[in-house]
């Protein structure tokens, strides 16, 4: 579910967002899972439509949804490319509770994927 | 809920009926018709009146049914819109079985009118709430509100043997329709007026459902969502019922006092069976606990769990 807290500081489209983005990348959203639409999800929370609009477009340059025209807004990627970015995004919070900055963790990363490249 | 209550009115009126074709004309006389009118208005009347107590006592059906819990600051709102209902469904359906029964000796055009006309009020009276869907429980501005990460459909909230009910009553008007158009001589305009008005309502249909299903469900908590799903979903069983007895009870009468082929009279009698099955077989199991809606908006609920005001959702894997 999408809780927006009118009390808090964060602005509603970032909490629209992080939400959305937080179940999709949990695997709460499966890949394929058509979004509410921009309108119906503006007047279940109350707010305006240009903010879950903004919402929506930050998501979609993340690349975590796509929008199909009249179609509507899905969750994006394969089964396999959701199940990646999972793995992916479990993988940056253990780098970050271990104090590794951004540079050394790719740099971890592309060691090992050269150690297993195929010769 | 509903359904039974309106099915202990309209259905034993419709056998009675059946009983009284089967009794010799002259008998129908002004004093049968009275006495079996009488309490027919009486009861109406009294249900008007305690239309109130009534909400009261069908609100708490509807929790325990549904396992929802209805918020304090709701159940106004909820007996209120409980007791509209229950007054219009009884100034629309009282009429109109005092019609059904004065039309007895009528022909089948008259007689098939009368229950054509059942469909089109009811159907009147649903375009009536959807005016207001949406809005009947709407919380107060400044609170938390919560919503549904993905898009829902009719399918979310009718269970198989519900939608089976409302594809059959589609199909039994439009065999009505082939069939009055077939032996049009026959049935006269009364037949094909209510052929063709059981058609429209039953076109009808999914533009009120989609209208019912997307308008905004504004929530406060996981409780208050659930509570609006399960009103939504009792919405939308209900109007089933208003369509499918009409049209079994048309497609009944033509059948019975009109010369078909005996390929048409099967399908339509068929289509009619199913469609009446369907209804009551679906009101079965959700007397018996089936709650369509629950399994598929609410999986993660454990099994009669009820969400209470300010619980957290649980996650699947907190089951």
């Amino acid at each position: 579910m999408i809780t927006l807290d009118p009390a808090s500081p964060v602005p509603p489209y970032e909490q629209v967002r992080a939400q959305l983005a937080d179940q999709i990348n949990g695997r709460e959203l499966v890949a394929g899972t058509r979004l509410p639409t921009v309108r119906r999800l503006a007047s279940d929370l109350g707010l305006a439509i240009n903010t879950v609009a903004r919402a929506y477009r930050e998501l979609e340059t993340s690349g975590l949804v796509e929008t199909r025209g009249r179609a509507g807004t899905f969750v994006s990627g394969s089964g396999v490319e959701q199940e990646a970015r999972a793995a992916a995004h479990a993988y940056l919070e253990r780098i970050r509770t271990l104090g590794l900055d951004a540079v050394d963790s790719v740099r971890l990363l592309q060691g090992l994927l050269d150690q297993k490249a195929p010769r | 809920m509903w359904r039974i209550v309106s099915g202990v009115v309209l259905l034993p009126n419709s056998l009675m009926y059946h009983g009284a074709m089967g009794a010799n004309a002259d008998e129908l006389d002004g004093f049968t018709v009275t006495m079996v009118g009488l309490p027919l208005l009486t009861l109406g009347i009294g249900l008007v009146i305690a239309a109130p107590r009534l909400a009261k006592v069908l609100g708490r059906e509807f929790a325990i049914r549904n396992l929802a819990y209805v918020d304090v600051e709701f159940v106004a709102q909820y007996d209120r819109e409980t007791t509209r209902q229950i007054r219009r469904t009884v100034a629309l359906a009282l009429p109109l079985l005092l019609a059904i029964l004065l039309t007895i000796d009528g022909g089948t055009g008259p007689k098939m009118m009368v229950f054509a006309a059942v469909a089109v009020l009811f159907t009147i009276e649903s375009g009536l709430r959807l005016h207001r869907a949406g809005r009947e429980f709407t919380p107060t501005p400044g609170r938390p509100v919560l919503a549904r990460p993905r898009s829902v459909g009719i399918t979310d909230y009718l269970s198989r043997t519900a939608l089976c009910c409302y594809v059959s009553q589609a199909l039994t008007a439009s065999l009505l329709l082939a069939a009055v158009l077939s032996s049009i001589d026959q049935g006269g305009t009364g037949a094909l007026i209510s052929a063709l008005i059981l058609t429209l309502v039953a076109m009808l249909n999914p533009l009120q459902f989609h209208i019912l299903v997307n308008r905004p469900q504004q929530a406060v908590d996981a409780a208050h969502l659930y509570f609006q799903d399960a009103w939504r979903a009792d919405e939308l069983r209900t109007m089933a019922m208003w369509l499918a007895i009409p049209t079994w009870l048309c497609a009944e009468e033509y059948v019975s006092t009109t010369d078909l082929s005996p390929v048409l009279a099967g399908a339509l009698l068929v289509s009619g069976v199913v469609t009446i099955f369907s209804f009551f077989w679906d009101a079965l199991q959700v007397l018996a606990g089936h709650l369509w809606f629950r399994k598929r908006l609410w999986p993660m609920l454990a099994p009669r769990q009820v969400l209470l005001p300010g619980d957290p959702i649980p996650t699947a894997g907190q089951q």
